[in-house]
């Protein structure tokens, strides 16, 4: 009897059912498919002129925590200096008013805080994305001087165009996936609720499921990082179970490369879904074999990898500046991906 | 290696076998509680294992089952392989009217370890039902168990000139 493998007989043997069952389900479902094939390289077509701003702009991004929304197209942005300046004053003046209002969590007067729409360099690789904009709030400290409490980041990489021309109107949309944002929860928040009022759309929390993280481990625990070489790759798994909260399964940048080229083509730009599940199972198995535990049956809650580190809630860390493009690359597609779901 | 076929045994009266097959910590218990206490007016005896095929000891004090349901829990990869291991040892016969799959923990999206639109394939590549059940809430599982043992009241010929296969054809309509 042969085993069938669920991840690759569908598309097979679908040619054989009448059309009208093979829609039939999907017809009352809200879900769509989940992507079998992910590309690894991404379009970019020339390389992008770093100016220093940008390069050391990307510097910023790096080592840094970042929890991740996303951000569904925005209305009437504009990228002139002059807007820019509008949209820092309307922000500070929200902030204010939400103060008097005793929403406010800052100690000091009000002139205090400083507001900041700017664009960032260094993060677009094509010629249709939407330059990326970085919102900064800072408050003086009573140690004079100023601390920042707030620095989001809306981007987007390579995003795809269909999205857009869904939208009838697609000249006045700005295409901006993707929000990183560090900083305190309760600016997060209000920064959020000035966006969605005064761009009209919608930012949600962009949450990795285990799928999803599957999917990132496999893709860059291959890729060795220069830069820190020390870094292990990470998977974290979720017990349900008092006694033992976690199991945190570190192997050596080394080894994943090795795994990673017996699994992956390196002609290919592609990474298919077999190769996922093909290098999570050759994990697995070991750890298996050594410690009688079987992972598969556990939730996948935080992955680290040579380039990147991920947590289920949604926070990205990203520890290498080369890599930056193919990661924000990914998190722009899974940000698209799940606003066209919802 | 002990395949499940139809035919080889008889149907009880006013009675029904169901067997859920689905790895460990999926929920089978709690499902058959919920199973056996749904008010219905047939005897309902639920089996449970963890895959198929069933060991070939006992296979001649085994009743002749009725329906049998697949649990998934979409939150361990380890029960879709499971049910990938195990679904070749099923007899074609039993795929036209016996056979139905159940996502468990179809709620916690956040925490899907593979693509509903796996089992929702799953579902059309064999032509059977697939239904998603809860096990946080009371009422979840009740309402699952509800729609299981309506689908074996189907099958044990309850409803009056209705049967599994009339239900079946009448998916495919266009």
């Amino acid at each position: 009897m042969k085993q069938r493998n669920f991840d690759s007989t569908p598309q097979v043997r679908s040619e054989f059912l009448p059309v009208s069952s093979r829609a039939r389900s999907y017809r009352h479902t809200p879900y769509s498919k989940t992507p079998r094939v992910r590309n690894l390289t991404g379009r970019a077509e020339e390389t992008i002129e770093s100016t220093e701003q940008a390069a050391s702009n990307l510097k910023g991004l790096v080592n840094k925590t970042w929890r991740i929304y996303k951000v569904s197209p925005l209305f009437q942005f504009d990228y002139s200096p002059s807007s820019l300046r509008l949209y820092s004053r309307l922000l500070k003046a929200q902030l204010e008013a939400k103060e008097t209002q005793g929403y406010g969590v800052m100690v000091g007067s009000s002139n205090s805080i400083k507001t900041c729409f700017s664009v960032y360099e260094g993060l677009t690789s094509l010629k249709g994305d939407s330059e990326a904009v970085e919102i900064k709030i800072q408050v003086a400290s009573k140690t004079g001087g100023e601390k920042e409490v707030f620095c989001g980041i809306l981007c987007c990489v390579e995003g795809s165009e269909d999205a857009l021309d869904l939208l009838a109107d697609s000249k006045s949309f700005t295409q901006l996936p993707v929000l990183l944002t560090k900083g305190q929860v309760s600016f997060t928040y209000k920064v959020l609720d000035f966006i969605q009022t005064k761009f009209d759309c919608v930012a949600t929390p962009l949450v990795f499921t285990p799928l999803e993280l599957g999917w990132m481990i496999s893709m860059w625990a291959g890729i060795l990082n220069e830069e820190r070489p020390n870094r292990s790759v990470q998977l974290v798994y979720s017990v349900p179970l008092k006694q033992l909260q976690s199991i945190t399964y570190n192997i050596k940048q080394e080894s994943a490369h090795k795994i990673w080229n017996c699994i992956h083509d390196q002609s290919s730009d592609e990474m298919n879904v077999e190769e996922v599940t093909a290098f999570l199972g050759s994990l697995e198995r070991h750890f298996h074999t050594i410690f009688g535990i079987d992972l598969a049956h556990l939730c996948l809650k935080e992955i680290a990898t040579p380039p990147a580190a991920a947590h289920t809630s949604g926070k990205l860390k990203i520890f290498s500046t080369a890599m930056i493009h193919k990661i924000l690359r990914h998190i722009t597609c899974l940000s698209q991906e799940a606003l066209q779901r919802s | 290696m002990a395949t499940i076929t139809s035919i080889n045994k008889e149907p009880g009266v006013d009675k029904v076998v169901i067997l859920l097959i689905g790895g460990r910590g999926v929920g089978k218990h709690r499902l058959a509680t919920a199973l056996i206490q749904t008010r219905s007016s047939l005897t309902v005896e639920v089996r449970t294992c963890v895959k198929l095929p069933l060991p070939k000891e006992n296979e001649q004090e085994r009743p002749y089952i009725d329906l049998i349901i697949f649990i998934v829990d979409m939150t361990s990869r380890a029960s879709k392989m499971i049910l990938e291991e195990s679904l070749p040892y099923l007899m074609p016969e039993c795929f036209v009217d016996k056979v139905c799959f159940v996502a468990m923990n179809s709620s916690m999206v956040n925490s899907y370890s593979f693509g509903i639109d796996r089992v929702i394939d799953c579902g059309d590549l064999y032509g059977c039902p697939v239904l998603y059940g809860d096990l946080q809430s009371r009422s979840h599982l009740d309402n699952l168990a509800q729609q299981i043992i309506n689908q074996a009241e189907v099958k044990a010929g309850l409803k009056y000139n209705i049967s599994s296969n009339f239900v079946t054809a009448s998916f495919h309509g266009p």
